[in-house]
């Protein structure tokens, strides 16, 4: 699931919210640390669901969360 | 490394040891009888006429209790150092590993039951038949625990 395009700043967020842990997160979404790490990573695009929860958790509207990019096709 | 890449872990390699030794032991006797029929130390059955081998019945059953002992007790052992993820659901990610790692393992599972079924032309009884058959089971639960470690591995 990793090079769909889809990137955030998930890491900065933490980082600006007084660098929240991985765990702390975790817990407060409702998924593993090693989920939001694979999120972070861009190796795993959660469900909307998830993302929505991600962004309430720092107070910011999705996008400032996820930025979507146009993934190179395949078919070309 | 997450409670559920651990347990996929102690599966895959319990899994793997266990069976691994009743197959090679199954493999060497059919080595040793030159073909694919039982013949020795063989007991009939009531049902349908079939035939088993007893030894292989007892070492069966062995191993089943001793995978299902080791796979619990290793399983308790991880959870106790980490009950809090343990007592939590699988997450969205670890539903779409398990669910993943399904395809290849039915793939697996399928192909080597069809191939299973050659068995009979080859010469071999019931119970030659139902050890491919377990065989292809066996492969399969291995497909699935290794496809959800390299899931876990790589992120998703």
């Amino acid at each position: 699931m990793s090079g769909n395009g889809i990137t955030n700043h998930i890491r900065r967020l933490r980082f600006e919210r007084g660098e929240m842990t991985q765990q702390a997160l975790a817990e407060r979404i409702g998924v593993t640390r090693q989920t939001v790490n694979a999120i972070e990573a861009n190796k795993y695009s959660p469900s909307l669901e998830i993302a929505f929860r991600i962004a309430n958790v720092f107070a910011v509207p999705l996008e400032q969360v996820f930025q979507y990019g146009e993934a190179p096709s395949k078919n070309k | 490394m997450s409670f559920r890449e651990k347990s996929a872990w102690i599966s895959f390699i319990t899994l793997l040891v266990v069976f691994g030794f009743y197959f090679v032991s199954f493999s060497a006797s059919l080595v040793a009888g030159g073909r694919l029929e039982t013949t020795p130390s063989v007991v009939s059955a009531a049902t349908a006429g079939m035939v088993v081998h007893a030894g292989f019945i007892s070492l069966f059953s062995l191993l089943v209790v001793a995978l299902i002992v080791s796979v619990v007790v290793l399983n308790i052992i991880v959870a106790v150092r980490s009950p809090a993820e343990a007592k939590s659901p699988q997450d969205e990610r670890e539903r779409l590993i398990a669910l993943k790692a399904k395809r290849p393992a039915y793939f697996v599972l399928a192909t080597f039951a069809w191939l299973s079924i050659a068995v009979l032309f080859l010469g071999g009884g019931a119970w030659v038949l139902a050890n491919a058959v377990f065989f292809a089971i066996w492969l399969g639960e291995l497909t699935n625990y290794g496809a959800q470690i390299y899931l876990y591995r790589r992120g998703a």
